[in-house]
């Protein structure tokens, strides 16, 4: 056989756009999907319920921000994004990516955007849904649908991190999401700078001017910190990927 | 080894805690077919890893083609891995996952050369079940194609008989002296002997993290020449050809294992082979066959093993 000599690409959004291909039907199996679709359908449906009562502003803020950016968003993100890496480590198929002479950063970025096929389009839809059926004025669903989708960039980066970084991932995004963003970030300001939650629900604060506790920064900030907590998650995954033993 | 080396190890250990895998093994391999032997547990696919780059070691040394492996991803692009695990891309079908293995290494026809890799090993490129369908010889089959889809240099294959029957192991051996016959530099594990043997004469044989052996079946029982040889001799009336057998130079031992069977040990198998007609014929006892026991690779290994 004859081939070309094979280099680092030079061109890294080919094998980008490969590995994704790869990672995407991986990662969004039936099981995940449906789960995802699951946990949105009951989100709409307390907001189906919840319109026809009258709500007021708070209500309707407060359906978004303690199911939709507080428990969805976060585990639906968990449950694609800890998988797009840690289940090619788990069953030791990382080597057939690792071994190829690709940028270092490919693989992770590539695992962020599979995460995000399934998760931005299902969680964004299913906040913009339930937004609109409270019945509230339009700024609630701009509100949800950029906070929802600016969370799920960062919550998949940080979970595509996690892959990479620790066993168990699905264990210790649980209890990220569960105890840090459900207790601790909760308990003052100083933790929930350190809270994704605190910039999803700072966004829709913001935009619907309606006051959530902790979530005072500004939306530009937020959507500043969101992105950066991504980059700086997938660059983290980069030098994780670049210097990890392969079985 | 002949040859220009490809792979350098220089007293490479790794170690993984308190468990020492690989033990200060130094050796080169050069173009052709070479068999990493040694048992379960001794230390092979941690070395294979080391050699392809998949670890650091935590002592010493790894040159493949000259570049640190760990290092330069330039340099992993030249080598083809088959791992020892069963895990495949099981979405994937066996077309898919060959073309994505060639399209990563950057080549330009895809299609053909994954066409190419996999008619190499008698799979069909237009079967569409996806590999979680697979048998295990066939899977083994998608993860040799995808090591050679790209025409590596080096070639690495851990355990890849595992699971074949008969004839895809023929199949499958004769692939892989060919790629060393072109100058390939293949490099397969393995803990079944015979299948060593039939893989190649070269091997490097690797027990408790250490490198027992090196060199070629020849040169390997030159490192045994002061390890007795047994010699089974079957005759007519055995048991009065043993006692005669313990005159003849070299011989430090018999069994008589029946009527018709004896075992002898000997340090000096060409004295031996001279003297055992005169022996039988002054004895009168009618000699019927004489063969060594331990001329194959399973008793080198043994050898080695223990004597470590």
């Amino acid at each position: 056989m004859k081939a070309s000599m094979p280099t680092v690409a030079t061109k890294p959004s080919a094998p980008l756009w490969l590995v994704y291909r790869v990672l995407v039907r991986q990662v969004a199996t039936r099981a995940r999907v449906a789960a995802l679709v699951v946990l949105s359908s009951f989100m709409m449906l307390l907001g189906f319920i919840g319109g026809n009562h009258d709500p007021t502003p708070d209500d309707a803020v407060g359906l978004i921000s303690t199911l939709g950016l507080a428990v969805i968003l976060p585990v639906g993100s968990l449950i694609f994004a800890s998988g797009a890496m840690a289940d090619l480590r788990e069953d030791q198929t990382l080597v057939y990516l690792w071994l190829r002479p690709m940028r270092s950063w490919v693989v992770p970025l590539a695992a962020l955007l599979a995460a995000l096929t399934p998760v931005l389009p299902v969680t964004v839809l299913a906040g913009a849904v339930t937004a609109e059926l409270t019945g509230n004025e339009n700024s609630l669903t701009q509100a949800t649908v950029l906070a929802t989708a600016m969370g799920a960039v960062a919550y998949c980066g940080v979970f595509v991190a996690f892959g990479l970084l620790v066993r168990r991932t699905l264990l210790w995004g649980l209890m990220y999401v569960l105890i840090w963003e459900g207790f601790i970030a909760g308990a003052g300001r100083g933790a929930a700078q350190f809270a994704i939650r605190s910039y999803t629900r700072s966004i829709l604060s913001r935009m619907t001017k309606v006051d959530l506790n902790l979530a005072d920064f500004s939306r530009t900030a937020a959507v500043v910190v969101l992105i950066a907590t991504a980059a700086a998650s997938i660059v983290l995954a980069t030098i994780r990927y670049s210097r990890m033993d392969v079985d | 080894m002949s040859g220009e080396a490809m792979i350098r190890v220089d007293t490479v250990s790794k170690w993984f805690g308190n468990v020492v895998a690989v033990s200060e093994v130094s050796c080169e391999i050069s173009q052709g077919v070479t068999a990493l032997l040694g048992p379960n547990g001794a230390g092979k696919s941690t070395l294979l890893r080391v050699i392809a780059g998949l670890t650091r070691p935590s002592k010493g040394r790894i040159e493949v083609l000259g570049a640190d492996p760990r290092a330069d991803p330039a340099v992993r692009g030249r080598i083809g891995l088959v791992p020892q695990q069963d895990a495949l891309f099981d979405a994937l079908t066996a077309r898919e996952f060959v073309e994505l293995a060639a399209a990563t290494h950057g080549m330009d026809d895809v299609r053909a050369a994954s066409d190419r890799a996999l008619g190499i090993v008698d799979l069909s490129s237009t079967d569409t079940r996806p590999c979680k369908a697979y048998s295990k010889g066939m899977r083994q089959r998608v993860k040799v194609a995808q090591a050679i889809v790209h025409d590596p240099e080096v070639i690495i294959l851990d355990e890849p008989l595992t699971g074949l029957d008969p004839v895809q192991r023929r199949a499958l051996i004769a692939v892989f002296r060919r790629l060393g016959e072109d100058g390939k530099c293949v490099v397969v594990s393995s803990h079944v002997l015979d299948e060593v043997a039939r893989i190649g004469t070269r091997v490097v044989v690797i027990a408790q993290g250490r490198l027992a052996a090196t060199g070629d079946f020849h040169a390997l029982r030159e490192l045994m020449d002061d390890k007795p040889m047994s010699i089974r001799v079957l005759a007519d009336d055995a048991r009065a050809l043993a006692g005669s057998l313990l005159s003849v130079s070299g011989v430090v031992g018999v069994q008589l294992n029946n009527q018709n069977e004896v075992i002898v040990d000997s340090t000096d198998v060409d004295v031996f082979g001279r003297a055992v007609a005169r022996v039988a014929r002054d004895t009168g006892v009618r000699l019927r066959h004489v063969d060594p026991l331990d001329d194959d690779l399973e008793s080198v290994f043994r050898y080695l093993v223990e004597r470590r």
